[in-house]
């Protein structure tokens, strides 16, 4: 220890100044321990079972020492090597055991301060910060745990120090006491979050059931009786109605799960604009309490899926800069539900001078029509086609063809663009509408792609490239050839050539994405 | 503002030359499969896959060359590429995060390089313009880096 305790000596003495940090909550080395157990976990309990042999006791003792015990020793010299301080012009996290690593991050760097309490860290009344930064590819700087009060505090000051070093937001500093409430999630709102969340997830959760289902004695029963030949002993024995039971099993599961995940995930969700930030916070067992700085703010989607549109509820999701690899690439839910009359209110508080009312979206080239219903016919004849020569019934065929027929409807008619003033809209989708609100002086490129069949219709794609949301990107889908050039023209035009901020990234990050 | 231009014609050679690598490759395993584990549909496979890398390799480099031609315009540059699917890419120069040049083995055997540029986009992360003099490819990338400093400080 004393050794450790030396080599923290002369780091320090090496450093810029000659401050020490601070430490975190000593209830630290808990934590790290628990991390060094789960990184060992797997190779320490292989070494107690080979060790112990069949008595539980030994194996149980034999994983405590080689593992259990060096953890918490770890945990410890970690703990005490740790420190931090908040300088004038920067965050300074020295850390590590044999490896020292001095981190300086300057607040103008920092893209979201996340506070996080996982349920044993509510319990101890401490909480982890978690620094992000934009070109990171991973969290910057994650002090795991700190004092709650002390978190908030350290939160706090580093916003307000990046608000006061930021050119984007000079008055921000000032405003930051006061905080604008958004919106606030009762557990009625959470129920119907749940209820209505993830349509897809639960319909391949169905599919996937009735396959483990299907797999082995029913297919088997099945197998023998078709091999009879008689379909109809299947129906009379009753295996479909058991399958349904089945389906119907699993799709409740799903279901409940979905909303029991909404329940305890965005428990007491609460948004907040302060300053010039957004700050959200949710969470029943652990707490997450993250903020979005409006100036990273690349792009807004407005999810409205199947089941939520007949209830005229929505989803909200941002996009920010420099944030790859995390929560479905650089994409994190701004608002979990809300009513489709309050959107464009909330949106108002991200893009102020957005009339989303007053946008008039172009349709898509009425050519577009004639490919989607093409489309919808192939599906039919591949599907409901191979359906009806499976039963031996035209049922499949005549049920899905004004299904087919809907949805290709339903396909041309969700689809829409438009620049309006100084935002980019589009949208699309049938089973998930999605519109994009993209500011104009986030658009990254614009790139018309046109496939083999588009060109034998004069039609092509407008993709608008935005720094955050990774693969998925907004899409003006199926335009005509000449308005799909004309389209991706306006958005090139950068009227920012004075002033407003693009994106702040380095080099690397580009090339990362 | 320039009008647009193509690409050096020997970037058909470089683009022949890496199918038939390709090709090669594919044969060298391909065959080594087939004997190694002792599968003989591997050799059909095969010879399909050699046959289609050979085709593409007579076919293919004419047709993306003539697809091929990039401009750089008042305000911005502009990529026009595809055979198959067919893309134009607009990039305005103040959104140019850097511009590099780039050799591979085949290229600098040829006296080509190509022009790489990197935006923050995500589709238009890294648009390269291949197949270009390595003279006029550096003069590309100091014009395009210059001009993309004179835009916003990003």
């Amino acid at each position: 220890m004393s050794c450790a305790t030396g080599s923290l000596r002369s780091a320090r003495q090496a450093s810029r100044s000659d401050m020490p940090g601070e430490r975190l909550h000593p209830a630290s080395f808990l934590f790290i321990a628990a991390r060094v157990v789960r990184t060992f976990l797997i190779p320490a309990a292989v070494a107690g079972v080979s060790g112990g042999g069949g008595d539980p006791a030994l194996v149980l003792r034999i994983i405590v020492l080689v593992l259990g015990v060096p953890a918490l020793v770890w945990g410890f010299v970690e703990y005490l090597l740790f420190r931090f301080r908040l300088d004038d012009d920067a965050l300074v996290v020295d850390s590590g055991v044999l490896r020292r690593q001095r981190r300086v991050v300057r607040p103008q760097r920092i893209q979201n301060v996340e506070l996080r309490q996982r349920a044993l860290q509510r319990l101890l009344g401490v909480a982890e910060v978690r620094v992000e930064t934009a070109g990171a590819g991973e969290t910057e700087v994650v002090l795991a745990v700190l004092r709650r009060a002390d978190a908030d505090a350290l939160r706090v000051q580093l916003l307000s120090r990046r608000a006061a070093l930021s050119a984007a937001a000079p008055a921000a500093a000032d405003a930051d006491r006061h905080a604008d409430r958004l919106v606030r999630l009762g557990s009625r709102d959470l129920l119907r979050a749940g209820a209505t969340a993830n349509e897809a997830g639960l319909i391949a959760a169905a599919i996937a059931g009735v396959l483990q289902f299907v797999d082995e004695p029913v297919a088997g029963a099945i197998v023998r009786l078709l091999s009879d030949g008689a379909l109809e002993r299947v129906l009379a024995v009753g295996a479909w109605i058991v399958i349904a039971l089945g389906v119907a099993a699993v799709i409740a599961v799903g279901w409940l799960i979905s909303i029991v995940g909404a329940l305890v995930g965005y428990h007491a969700f609460t948004l907040e604009r302060v300053g010039a930030d957004l700050r959200k916070e949710h969470g029943l067992l652990g707490r997450v309490s993250s903020t979005i700085p409006l100036a990273r703010v690349q792009a807004i989607r407005v999810e409205e899926s199947l089941l939520r549109r007949p209830l005229g509820l929505a989803a909200l999701k941002v996009s920010t800069a420099g944030r790859p690899g995390r929560e479905s690439r650089g994409s994190t839910m701004l608002v979990p539900i809300t009513r489709r009359e309050q959107v464009p209110q909330l949106l108002a508080a991200v893009f102020p001078d957005l009339r989303l009312g007053e946008v008039q979206l172009r349709p898509a080239h009425p050519r577009a029509q004639r490919k989607l219903y093409v489309r919808g016919a192939l599906y039919l004849a591949l599907l409901g086609g191979g359906a009806t020569l499976w039963l031996g019934s035209m049922w499949p065929l005549l049920v899905g063809a004004p299904v087919a027929a809907w949805a290709a409807r339903a396909a041309y008619r969700a689809r829409g663009y438009a620049r309006a003033g100084a935002y980019v809209v589009t949208r699309a989708g049938v089973l998930n509408r999605v519109t994009w609100i993209v500011p104009a002086r986030r658009v990254q490129g614009a790139h018309v792609t046109q496939s083999p069949i588009q060109r034998y219709q004069r039609l092509a794609s407008v993709i608008v490239d935005t720094a955050g949301g990774g693969r998925q990107q907004p899409v003006a889908l199926d335009l005509g050839r000449a308005d799909a050039h004309a389209w991706a023209e306006q958005l090139a035009e950068t009227q920012d050539a004075r002033g407003a901020a693009g994106v702040l990234l380095p080099p690397e990050t580009a090339r990362d994405q | 503002m320039t009008g647009a231009e193509m690409l050096d014609p020997r970037v058909k050679a470089v683009w022949r030359l890496s199918y038939l690598v390709r090709a090669g490759v594919v044969a060298v395993l391909g065959s080594a499969v087939a004997v190694i584990a002792d599968l003989p549909p591997a050799i059909w496979v095969t010879l399909a896959l050699v046959l289609a890398y050979g085709a593409a390799a007579f076919v293919a480099p004419g047709m993306s060359y003539r697809r091929w031609s990039y401009a750089v315009r008042e305000q911005d540059l502009v990529l026009r590429r595809g055979v198959l699917v067919r893309s134009t890419s607009i990039v305005p120069f103040s959104r140019i995060q850097h511009v590099d040049t780039q050799r591979g083995p085949i290229e600098r055997a040829f006296g080509l390089s190509s022009v790489v540029v990197y935006t923050a986009g995500a589709v238009g992360a890294a648009l390269v313009v291949p197949g270009l003099d390595a003279a006029r490819a550096d003069v590309l990338r100091d014009r395009l880096a210059a001009l993309g400093a004179a835009g916003e400080p990003v």
